[in-house]
């Protein structure tokens, strides 16, 4: 099944096809809220409420981008928006906060999960900043728009999180 | 493999999936969009039937208890001369035979105008101070009557045959109102006592018949064999099994109701020439045919009958321009000459009342076809039922003379247009065999069409209860 048909059944509201939708890209959204959200159960609430707007919204998708792009775009948007509610997200990590260490190959051999496991020690804004530049390739100045920040700022953290996420996987190269 | 190492990071994070627990499912972000959906008219009907609520109680708060509290107070008439000195005297009803409880008291008595009373009416001149004791204050339907009773008492309502009368001949384009007294005691005011003795009973709510009630039936659509969107609501038809849910055609109901509803005008307003104290009270019937359609609204036209009464006292000021003439005689005396006197004369113009009262009552019978509304919504594990009605109609009889807190008019006539309206809320109780109960206080309007006034009205509190039959 192609996206363009996919798009037409959830415009008809066919729940088949809505229902379809789900199946292929739940899980891979659900990554992604995780990766924003500080638990599973805001992470879960995040993904349904971005398949609502996905569902609401999908008649003015008009295949700019891949589908799931245009997916992941809104899911990060209510993500960031639930980030948005918390405090201190920009506060810097202090050195001791650091526990784990860094080696590339260290980085190669891990899987997913371990990642994961990483990407939640770092604070939630290097966190965001990260995932957002990194992961899904948005710019600073997009990421300062989106996040009400500086891009000075968006840089910034960015590079702590690499600096944060290097010395977690020396020290796990070390306990290795 | 990337040579960036936080690429190949990337890389492994964008394909990365977890599943979603089994609270983050398909069918949730289902019920998730249908709660969106809900919008405007969803909010719109739970924030009207909030606004019913606060609207009948205050409605029945205002009518029935707030204004009965307002002391009559009122000290001089107005004005007119030269040299203002207003001053007004006051005549007491007296009711012969009868103990007779002055309405206000009079002070003093300087004006030029006097009279006494052989058989026990006073009259007086003078600055008149009036207050009528405080009405007791009665919140609650339930003490209308007992404070009807206990106004009348203090008012000296109940004295037969108390006629107007007044000092001063000018009154006479009044109507005087020689109704006999006791319309309760002629049948014509609702007693309602019989209609809430059978409300009064308890009602077990374990038999739930719920009307119209709409369930949500959890969906578990594993394939794709879906129904289309919507179907997701049906009715719940607690008759059947649970296994067996189904949709059921949507039933008539056959609804007969009795509703009582007063309002008491309960002061006089000293700003106003002539002002009537009294209460309406007002008694309906209906019998309705009720149609339900999906999402558990009803409509329905009915058959109703309002008997609708009044009776209370009505209060007349005329006033008077008195002159009053003052002549003042000083006398000079100086040593070695006559003694001289200089007389001053004066005058001043002094705005007098005069006070009458009589008794006045109507009664209005009529028929209308009401065009009725009925919703049902759950508040606090309750059912409710919320209602609303127009109904227009004809008055049957017209007796006697109807009053506005200002006014009063002859309707002795018969066959005028009526319109009538309310709303109403109240629980709703299932007894058994698709027969349910609902205890709804309201408020009401009830008017007719005064061929020189106009159309006249009153506003009621009050409480009905309705006894609903579903048809098989």
């Amino acid at each position: 099944m192609t996206d363009k048909e996919l798009v037409e059944g959830c415009i008809r509201e066919d729940r088949k096809y809505q229902k379809i939708l789900w199946n292929l890209y739940s899980s891979k959204l659900m990554a992604l809220c995780l990766r924003y959200c500080k638990n599973q159960e805001e992470a879960e609430d995040a993904l349904m409420e971005s398949f609502v707007r996905i569902y609401d919204k999908i008649p003015t998708f008009r295949y700019q981008s891949s589908l799931e792009t245009w997916m992941r775009r809104i899911t990060v948007n209510i993500s960031i928006n639930k980030l948005r509610s918390q405090k201190d997200i920009w506060k810097e990590l202090s050195e001791s906060e650091y526990e784990l260490g860094y080696t590339d190959n260290a980085m190669y051999q891990l899987e997913a999960k371990q990642i994961m496991q990483l990407i939640e020690r770092l604070p939630v804004g290097y966190r965001t900043v990260f995932n957002l530049f990194v992961v899904e390739g948005y710019t600073h100045k997009e990421i300062a728009e989106m996040m009400g920040i500086d891009e000075g700022t968006s840089r910034s953290q960015l590079a702590k999180a690499r600096k944060s996420l290097q010395e977690m996987l020396e020290h796990l190269n070390i306990t290795r | 493999m990337s040579q960036d190492p936080f690429e190949h990071i990337a890389e492994i994070l964008r394909n990365h999936e977890v599943r979603p627990s089994g609270n983050a499912t398909f069918e949730e972000v289902m019920n998730r969009r249908k709660k969106k959906r809900r919008g405007f008219f969803w909010w719109f009907q739970r924030t009207g039937v909030g606004l019913l609520l606060l609207g009948i109680a205050g409605g029945i708060a205002y009518f029935n208890a707030s204004n009965l509290n307002t002391p009559l107070s009122h000290t001089t008439g107005s004005n007119k001369s030269l040299n203002q000195k207003t001053e007004g005297y006051r005549l007491e009803k007296a009711s012969p035979g009868k103990e007779n409880i002055p309405i206000s008291k009079t002070e003093g008595s300087n004006g030029n105008t006097s009279a006494g009373n052989a058989d026990g009416k006073s009259t007086g001149t003078g600055s008149s101070k009036e207050k009528i004791k405080s009405n007791e204050k009665a919140g609650l339907f339930g003490l209308f009557q007992k404070f009807n009773k206990q106004r009348k008492n203090i008012l000296g309502l109940n004295t037969v045959g108390a006629k107007p009368e007044s000092i001063v001949n000018s009154n006479r384009e009044l109507r005087r109102t020689d109704l006999p007294n006791g319309l309760q005691s002629e049948g014509l005011a609702p007693e309602g006592s019989s209609i809430y003795k059978n409300g009064g009973s308890p009602m077990s709510l374990s038999n739930v018949y719920d009307f119209g009630a709409k369930q949500y039936i959890a969906q578990t659509y594993f394939d794709f064999n879906i129904p289309p969107s919507g179907d997701e609501y049906v009715d719940w038809d607690f008759d059947l099994p649970s296994a067996g849910l189904r949709k059921r055609r949507l039933p008539w109901y056959v609804e007969f109701s009795a509703i009582t509803g007063s309002d008491n005008q309960v002061q006089f307003d000293p700003n106003e020439n002539l002002s009537v104290l009294g209460t309406n009270y007002m008694a309906q019937y209906q019998l309705s045919l009720l149609r339900e359609f999906k999402g558990a609204d009803m409509w329905g036209l009915g058959l109703h009958y309002t008997q609708w009464v009044g009776n209370g006292e009505w209060r007349k000021r005329d006033f008077i321009d008195v002159w009053q003439y003052d002549t003042t005689t000083v006398a000079i005396n100086i040593p070695g000459l006559p003694t001289q006197f200089i007389t001053r004369l004066d005058s001043q113009l002094r705005s007098e009342y005069s006070v009458s009262t009589g008794q006045i009552k109507y009664n209005i019978d009529k028929i209308s076809v009401p065009i009725i509304f009925r919703g049902f919504t759950r508040f606090l594990k309750t059912d409710f039922r919320y209602a609303a009605q127009m109904s227009p109609g004809i008055t049957r009889i017209t007796k006697g003379s109807y009053f506005t807190p200002t006014d009063f008019m002859p309707i002795e006539r018969t066959q005028r247009f009526s319109f009538g309206a309310k709303v109403g809320m109240g629980p709703i109780i299932p007894v058994g065999n698709g027969v349910s109960i609902v205890i709804e206080p309201s408020l009401m309007y009830e008017s007719f069409l005064h061929n020189d006034k106009g159309l006249q009205g009153n506003i009621f509190g009050g409480l009905g209860i309705s006894m609903m039959w579903r048809l098989k």
